[in-house]
């Protein structure tokens, strides 16, 4: 006798690296989910909701795809959303709640995006990436004098867990460490050991290197623009692993061109997949990584074996991690 | 009166004379810059017959007794930084050599070892690269080094700088060296492990921050590699023959390790066709360790005064034998 068929089916959206399914025991669900993976994006919501049609369950990793509620409500089948994470604010949990769907979370490990940090600023300053690959391709010997860390000042834009952790790097690679956000309080630096900057003018104007930690928000889109790159010194690099519309991409690009600062290091981006055609890709003041910032073995096994319990929860009838709305 | 020759070696980014202001020695010198390696002893006394005043760059061309004595022009040997293990002191005394060292600035070595071990678990050069070739989007899964253990070996100036960043990191950290103590991995607040294969048992990530001395030469052979975990990284950012190249070779070539990252080797520059070349699990850099901006001004800056103080007859910084 055939195998009966699944009763479930489970899209596993924007597995990008191809790794959900290695990065977890799904036998929990053997027999009862069919899952399809996806590793693109599936771009704009119409084709979301026609890629997705059939699917009761489906898992978003972290604000990548988002789910507004034009989406949830175009697809009738849908009974459970996971996102990967604590909060997924791309997802409307109450426009799903609304229509029964239950919206489930994961935990997350560690702070991977503050190894990301600090490798596009090694990167940009001594250049083992770029040297290695010369290496490799056949050139003989040497080609860049790097910028030691050591003795610069960092100016984090934001304190959060984040911006502390980048901090005590820093700090242990002898930097100078220098902090401002709307909110960020003197009390909040001096726990932090990190000097409080009196204004976002005076940050750029001290700091080497840049480095952006906060969330993005109605006050904080755009703000880096093309008065703050102005500021900037032109010896100065722009770190940007938080959300891409902090910084006004366009007046960046420019900055990057004219060399009104030295360089830049982005793990984000106003849209992501960073476009084949885009002008980033073209610089060689820039050092660019696809949004690697929570892409770490160890935070997918516990997201993806999170999707694991959280779909096998349902099924038994006693969902878990549900997320509320905002 | 006639100028002194002076030789710079060297100089691979042909930098030395952009990297200080040569104004005030440079009417009295007739200056050559070289900018590739010279190459065995004997031929680079051939290149350097005449010059009487060498500035070397720290140990990369050896001086050892034969070369000084083929030298016979030599007056002032310069090398940059305050220690040369590459230079024979004794001989340049007999022969009535000066040897004069410069400043240098900061631990440009941890920015390295920390760029390679970041290199190596999160690639971030490596998908830049791919980005810039029109790579669409992401190809790997990083390793978050956060709660992993790093071994380092040797707790000098170097070794305890690349330990407080792995612990800013959350890295648990031991240390091993011929000559730590329980008491100096307390001091810098990292484990002590009891021997050199406890510390390589026990490591995700082993850094090796140790001179090069006959007792630290192949330190990391067959059985220590063998040791190390298969999911384990080795960096070596010191000297390349603490490690046995070609075991290394064969352990990254079998996978009994994840990786290494190299900034320095058994025959620097690197041969062309040297294997590591080919090898997907290494990271090589070209011994970028001393090379910063803020170091090579204060060599640089520091040659200049030691050629200006030596032509007036007060020569500074003089590093004398024994």
């Amino acid at each position: 006798m055939p195998p009966a068929k699944p009763l479930h089916r489970c899209a596993i959206l924007d597995d990008y690296a191809n790794a959900a399914l290695q990065m977890a025991d799904w036998s929990a669900l053997a027999g009862e989910v069919e899952l399809t993976v996806f590793t693109a994006p599936l771009g704009a919501p119409e084709e979301i909701a026609r890629a997705l049609q059939g699917f009761d369950i489906v898992v978003l990793m972290r604000e990548r795809t988002a789910f507004p509620r034009a989406v949830i409500e175009a697809l009738p089948d849908l009974k459970l959303v996971i996102s990967t994470g604590k909060r997924n604010w791309m997802l409307d949990v109450a426009a799903a709640n609304a229509r029964g769907i239950a919206t489930c979370s994961t935990e997350t490990t560690g702070n991977p995006t503050t190894g990301i940090a600090i490798a596009l600023m090694l990167e940009l300053t001594r250049r083992v990436g770029y040297e290695s690959g010369r290496l490799k391709a056949g050139a003989p010997w040497q080609s860049t004098v790097g910028v030691d860390i050591e003795g610069k000042t960092l100016g984090l834009i934001g304190l959060g867990r984040l911006g502390a952790k980048v901090a005590k790097i820093a700090q242990a690679l002898d930097m100078k460490v220098i902090a401002w956000s709307q909110n960020l309080t003197a009390e909040r630096c001096r726990s932090a050991g990190v000097a409080l900057a009196p204004s976002k003018e005076a940050l750029l104007a001290e700091a080497d290197i840049v480095s952006l930690h906060v969330v993005l928000s109605p006050r904080t889109r755009g703000l880096i623009g093309p008065k703050e790159f102005a500021l900037m010194k032109r010896s100065a690099y722009l770190i940007n692993t938080a959300r891409g519309p902090i910084v006004d991409e366009a007046a960046l690009v420019a900055a990057l061109s004219e060399r009104r600062i030295a360089g830049a290091g982005l793990d984000v981006y106003d849209i992501e997949p960073l476009p084949a055609d885009h002008p980033l890709r073209t610089l060689d003041n820039v050092v660019l990584s696809p949004h690697l910032g929570y892409v770490t073995a160890e935070n997918f096994r516990t997201c993806y074996t999170g999707v694991v319990e959280d779909i096998r929860a349902f099924l038994d009838g006693k969902p878990i991690r549900l997320l509320q709305p905002a | 009166m006639a100028k002194h020759r002076c030789a710079i070696l060297d100089d691979y980014q042909n930098v030395a004379l952009k990297m200080a202001d040569w104004s005030k020695v440079a009417s009295d010198l007739d200056i050559k810059v070289f900018n590739e390696p010279l190459g065995a002893s004997e031929a680079v006394a051939r290149a350097l017959q005449g010059f009487a005043i060498v500035v070397a760059m720290r140990e990369r061309t050896p001086f050892p007794r034969q070369l000084i004595e083929a030298l016979p022009d030599l007056r002032l040997l310069i090398t940059t930084g305050m220690v040369n293990r590459a230079l024979d002191l004794e001989a340049a005394k007999a022969r009535g050599v000066v040897i004069c060292g410069t400043p240098s600035f900061g631990n440009p070595t941890t920015g390295i070892a920390w760029g390679l071990i970041l290199e190596l678990t999160r690639r971030i050069g490596f998908e830049n690269a791919r980005l810039k070739s029109g790579a669409l989007w992401q190809s790997v899964v990083g390793l978050d080094v956060e709660g992993l253990t790093l071994g380092v070996i040797g707790l000098g100036k170097l070794g305890t700088r690349v330990a407080e960043v792995g612990k800013a990191f959350r890295m648990k950290v031991v240390a091993w060296s011929q000559n730590i103590t329980l008491e100096r991995a307390q001091a810098a607040g990292v484990d002590f492990a009891a021997s050199k294969e406890d510390l390589l048992a026990a490591s995700d990530i082993v850094s090796i921050h140790i001179p090069l001395t006959p007792k630290s030469r192949g330190l990391i052979g067959t059985k220590e590699l063998g040791l190390m975990k298969p999911s384990a990284l080795l960096i070596n950012t010191s000297r390349g023959p603490i490690v046995e190249e070609a075991a290394l070779l064969a352990a990254l070539r079998e996978r009994t390790i994840a990786g290494a990252g190299l900034d320095v080797y058994d025959v620097e520059p690197l041969p062309l066709d040297h294997p590591l070349r080919k090898l997907d699990n290494a990271v090589l850099t070209p011994h970028l360790g001393y090379a910063s901006q803020q170091n090579y001004r204060a060599y640089f800056a520091g040659v200049v005064d030691d050629i200006r103080g030596f032509l007036d007859g007060k020569p500074v910084r003089v590093i004398s034998a024994g």
